[in-house]
Formats: structure tokens, sequence, C-alpha cells
């Protein structure tokens, strides 16, 4: 099946500003809904979160802590994820 | 004479007779005789030699068969002894081949009942490991109330402040 080029155009067009939108947009996972102050201690704590529109999730399993990611980088500091490097650790230990 | 019962005549011609007789004899007859006498005893002698010779010869003979039988016998006793001597060397090998093989076998063995029980105890330390985190993870999830996780949250945030964290790739 040949697709029509402005179509073709059109399509790309719309995927790259989805992908620049998604980049720039923030989205942190909490494990309780953050309030205004708790997400202004954050912007204040992280100097790349300012300015960029921010999304918050509710995430029950990451126990407690933040998950910030923007597009494919992410911050985790989620209490699950502090387990798992514990976890980790302890089998190198052991 | 007559008287005596002797005929002279007869007498005459009985000499007669045996001088003819006698001169006839040794003139033809006693050489070939003779000779025919001489090759008979040269025969008897020749086959008295050869009787001896033969008597000696087989005498050799035995002599030679007993010292090939004893020949024999000493080769083979040698070749028994030898023969003997190499099982017991080729016994010998065999047995210290079977014993280093064993032996290999066993360190094998022992290796691997090392490694497996190696392999075991890493399992059973992981499996151990990611239950309790699973339980702590799922004891967590019921236990912390939204205001602990809030606190805990808090901490974490505190803990990272002054440590320059920034987005990695994921």
């Amino acid at each position: 099946m040949k697709i029509k080029a402005r179509l073709k155009e059109n399509l790309k067009k719309y995927l790259i500003d989805k992908i620049r939108q998604e980049q720039e947009n923030i989205t942190i996972t909490s494990a309780t809904e953050l309030s205004k102050e708790e997400l202004t201690s954050l912007i204040k704590q992280f100097d790349f979160l300012k300015g960029k529109p921010i999304t918050n999730i509710v995430d029950n399993n990451i126990l407690a802590g933040v998950i910030i990611s923007q597009g494919s980088r992410v911050l985790n500091l989620s209490l699950r994820f502090l387990l798992k490097n514990l976890e980790q650790s302890v089998y190198e230990i052991a | 004479m007559e008287n005596l019962g002797l005929d002279v005549k007869l007498l005459i011609a009985q000499v007669i007779n045996f001088a003819l007789f006698y001169f006839i004899f040794k003139r033809y007859f006693s050489k070939a005789f003779k000779n025919y006498l001489e090759k008979e005893k040269n025969k008897d002698v020749a086959r008295e030699k050869l009787l001896k010779q033969a008597q000696k010869k087989d005498e050799e003979m035995i002599r030679g068969e007993q010292e090939f039988k004893q020949k024999i016998k000493r080769q083979t006793e040698a070749a028994l002894a030898q023969a003997g001597k190499e099982a017991e060397q080729l016994k010998q090998q065999i047995l210290e081949e079977a014993a280093n093989e064993a032996e290999e076998i066993k360190k094998r063995a022992k290796k691997q009942i090392e490694q497996e029980r190696s392999t075991l105890f890493q399992e059973a330390k992981e499996k151990i490991t990611k239950l309790s985190f699973f339980i702590v993870n799922e004891a967590l999830k019921d236990v912390l109330t939204e205001d602990v996780r809030k606190k805990i949250t808090q901490a974490i945030l505190k803990s990272s402040y002054k440590k320059n964290l920034t987005l990695n790739e994921n």
C-alpha cells in the first residue's frame, strides 16, 4: 500500500511534535499524591525541573519516595528501588 | 697190505686224485675263493665299522636329543619366567593405571560435588534474598500509612539533597 506523501509528512511532523512534547514533559511518580508545597520543594531541590510541565502519577508499588522521569531519562529515588539496591548488595556480600 | 684191507692201487689212485684236485683247486679256485673270503671279511669289517659308526651316531643323536630337550626345557622355563615377569609388570601397570583412574574419577566427582554444592548454595542464597525482600516489600505495602510514606519520602529527598542528582538514561 502506498501512503500519500502529504499524509506521510503530516504523520512524521505529528510524531516528532509528540516526542518533543513527551521529552519536555516531566513525570513524577510518587506513593502518595504530592501537595503543592512538596512539589515546590522538589523544584527547589532539582534545578532541571524549573519551568517544565510536571505530571504527578501515584503508584502504590513504589512504597515511598519519588521517581522523576523525562522521556527516556530517569531519577529513581523510590523506597522500592532502594530496597532493590539493598537486596543486590546483600546478595553480593552474603 | 691186502691183509690189512687196503688196496694199494686204489690208494695210489686216491692220492693222485687228491693231488689233481689240490692242483686244480689251487690253480683255478683257491684265489677266487680266497678273494671271496677276503671280500666277505672286509665286508664284515666294514659292516662292523658301520655298525659302530651307527651306534656312535645313535648315541650322539640320543645325546643331542637330550641336550636339545634340555635346551628346549631351559628356553621354555626362561620364556615362562619372562612371561611371568612381564605379566606381573603388566598387572602392576594395570593396577597403577586403574588406581590413577579411580583417583582421577574421585577427584572429578569431588570437584563436581563441590561445584554443585556451590551452585545450590548460590541459588539458595539468591532465592532467600529474593524471598526476604519480597516479603519486606509486600509487608511494607500493607504496613506503610500515607503519613509514614510522606515522612519516608521527605527523608529520602533530604538524604539526596546536595548530591547533585540528575536524570539518567534508563
